[in-house]
């Protein structure tokens, strides 16, 4: 089990992902709808997954909020569309896992893989 | 890029300008070669005119000082007595002075010591008095010559010419005297009046100055008698160039005079290079027009050929960012959808009756969510194609209203109607249902969940009015004057949507005649209203329709 944090910025996506990962015996600490609260929310409670979308309307992106709020213990998934070489390289450069919107196994896997 | 064509346009246009330019400029030069050319026939011309005339009057003159006739008496045949008023000598002279055109050429006998022994025409006294002109001694020695024109005339208070010629005793022996023939100088002198007809011109003048530069004869009379104006005394022969004067100057080598020629530049070279000036001037005149009107016509093409590609680009851009837009909108509730779904059948188990109920809840609002905007996609292509058939009826807007607020499963807003109870318009019931879903749907995208939406029915004047009012942030008047726009979207950070639900709604109610438009509400967030025209109470009621049914159209419920 682990303590997760949600961040996208469509409410439908979150409803989703606040369930199954409920269900998943997952502890959804709290969800947000922007970077700049999912960098505020990730300092405050320290989350051990950030699963997070790439693009969230106005302000940091998916991958920018990583850059800011990775560290030791801290794992990142980025659940987005938009998988590209670009976004992939710059993923695997701050050590961010990538899955794609609609593979919700694969997430599961993403947010359960603890050692 | 966009400044980067302009410059590459304006080069170009200007590049033909500019060769236009140099073509003109071309024509210039070949013009004013022409006229150069011209100028110098023209000089020839003028020159070989005096030449000409130079060698008649020398061919006149020159043989006068090597004639014999008058040598010796004429009458008798016999030398001239060279006696002072000797009789026969004087009757000879009066006939060779008879024998002139004119009565101003007198004759004068000179014995060998420069002494006036004879002669017609003469001055009281003359006879006994010593010849005082310069010259006359060449001639004693032997030498036939045109003596300078002189005052100390024998014949005549005038300056006079004299064509003087040696006597010789036996016709080739020692000098025993000499014939002097004196001509007077004036403005009307045979020779000045001969001289008369060349002028051709207002400026032109013609003159013959003997050796010493006096004016012999002239078209200008009041130069005869006088030193000739300085730039005919030039001493080379030729064509010569005086400021606003030409010159051609003819030496006549017989008689030692020189034939010149002057007349003002303006004047002699106006016949050539007025019609040159003109056509230079039109040419250059055309020139500039033309390289003008190609430099615009050159440009304004390539701006009208840059905006159509940029326009082009547009277009392009837009399909792409719709495809994108769209994949990626469809594929969001898409996604939700099924991720509920298999959620709940992972989770079966887990799930209580509420919590199974609340998972195919939101499956099913995603379903709802995909099949909207493919609808909305859908439509966008048959508005634009023309194709979106409309089957009027008569129609409640309050009931149309009330339906797509019920259509509308657990809503995370307030929704409120208010107004009138009825508001019967002509329309096409589903279109108008579907312009209240996206405005609903709109409303709900761009304000916080659990606050109010208003939606308020009256009536203004003979429309039908329907706003649609939300508490979200609102827009900039900018942002509101695009809202109708194909893929205008909101800035709320969780709005998301294809930009196409208002511009679909716009179409419709175009489409009814009707207007919509967006404004910031008294107390923040957004007003949207449209309007209709209004059917009399009258009207209404029996809900039945014979108006134009393109497709059948279903009755508000």
């Amino acid at each position: 089990m682990s303590r997760v944090l949600v961040v996208d910025n469509d409410v439908a996506v979150i409803n989703l992902l606040v369930l199954d990962l409920d269900l998943e015996g997952h502890e959804v600490l709290a969800t947000a709808l922007d970077g700049d609260e999912a960098v505020r929310l990730c300092d405050d409670l320290r989350p051990e997954v950030l699963v997070i979308d790439l693009r969230l309307g106005p302000g940091l992106d998916g991958l920018e909020v990583a850059g800011q709020v990775r560290k030791p213990g801290l794992r990142i998934v980025l659940h987005t569309n938009y998988v590209n070489r670009e976004v992939l390289q710059r993923a695997r450069s701050l050590d961010v896992v990538v899955v794609e919107k609609g593979n919700l196994n694969a997430l599961r896997r993403a947010v359960a893989s603890d050692a | 890029m966009a400044t980067a064509s302009n410059r590459r346009d304006r080069l170009i246009a200007t590049s033909a300008a500019v060769v236009v330019v140099v073509l003109a400029a071309s024509v210039v030069v070949t013009v004013l070669t022409a006229e150069r050319n011209g100028r110098k026939a023209l000089e020839d011309l003028q020159l070989a005119q005096m030449q000409q005339l130079g060698r008649v009057l020398d061919g006149a003159l020159g043989p006068a000082l090597t004639s014999k006739v008058g040598l010796t008496n004429p009458l008798t045949r016999q030398p001239w007595t060279l006696a002072p008023n000797d009789a026969s000598d004087a009757a000879a002279l009066n006939a060779l002075q008879s024998s002139q055109p004119t009565a101003r050429t007198g004759y004068v006998l000179v014995d060998a010591s420069g002494v006036v022994v004879n002669g017609t025409l003469l001055q009281p006294g003359a006879i006994g008095s010593r010849v005082d002109r310069p010259g006359l001694s060449g001639v004693l020695a032997g030498n036939a010559a045109v003596l300078p024109t002189s005052d100390k005339s024998l014949t005549t208070p005038l300056p006079t010419i004299a064509i003087a010629r040696p006597i010789r005793a036996n016709g080739d022996g020692p000098v025993v005297g000499a014939l002097l023939q004196e001509s007077d100088v004036a403005a009307d002198s045979q020779f000045t009046k001969l001289l008369a007809g060349f002028r051709r011109a207002n400026t032109d003048e013609y003159s013959f100055l003997d050796v010493n530069g006096i004016v012999v004869a002239s078209t200008n009379p009041t130069t005869v008698g006088h030193e000739a104006a300085p730039i005919l005394l030039d001493p080379t022969a030729g064509f010569h160039r005086h400021g606003g004067d030409v010159t051609a100057i003819v030496d006549l080598p017989t008689i030692g005079w020189t034939a010149g020629y002057r007349q003002t530049t303006s004047e002699f070279e106006g016949n050539l290079t007025g019609p040159l000036r003109s056509a230079l001037v039109l040419l250059t005149i055309a020139a500039l027009i033309g390289g003008l009107l190609t430099f615009f016509a050159l440009l304004s093409r390539l701006r009208a050929a840059r905006r159509e590609q940029a326009r082009l680009a547009a277009i392009n851009d837009a399909r792409e960012e719709f495809i994108s837009i769209v994949s990626h909108e469809l594929r969001t509730p898409a996604t939700g959808q099924l991720g509920f779904l298999q959620t709940l059948l992972d989770h079966w188990e887990d799930l209580d009756d509420n919590r199974r109920r609340e998972t195919v809840r939101q499956a099913y609002a995603n379903a709802r969510r995909l099949h909207a905007l493919s609808r909305d996609v859908l439509d966008t292509a048959s508005v634009e194609a023309g194709e979106l058939p409309y089957a009027f009826e008569v129609v409640d807007l309050r009931a149309a209203a009330q339906s797509a607020i019920d259509a509308i499963p657990n809503p995370d807003h307030e929704l409120a109607i208010d107004g009138v109870d009825a508001l019967p318009v002509r329309a096409d019931p589903e279109r108008i249902q579907q312009v209240l879903a996206n405005l609903l749907d709109n409303a709900m995208k761009n304000s916080p969940s659990g606050t109010r939406i208003d939606v308020v029915l009256d009536v203004s004047g003979d429309d039908a009015r329907v706003r649609v009012s939300d508490r979200g942030a609102g827009l900039t008047e900018d942002e509101l004057g695009r809202v109708f726009e194909k893929f205008s979207r909101g800035r709320y950070t969780t709005v998301t949507g294809t930009g196409l639900g208002l511009y679909i709604c716009r179409m419709i109610i175009d489409a009814h005649g009707g207007r919509i438009w967006a404004e910031t509400r008294d107390g923040g967030g957004m007003t949207v209203t449209f309007t209709l025209a209004r059917v009399s109470d009258a009207a209404d009621g029996d809900g039945t329709d014979t108006d134009e049914v393109p497709l059948a159209g279903t009755a508000t419920p």
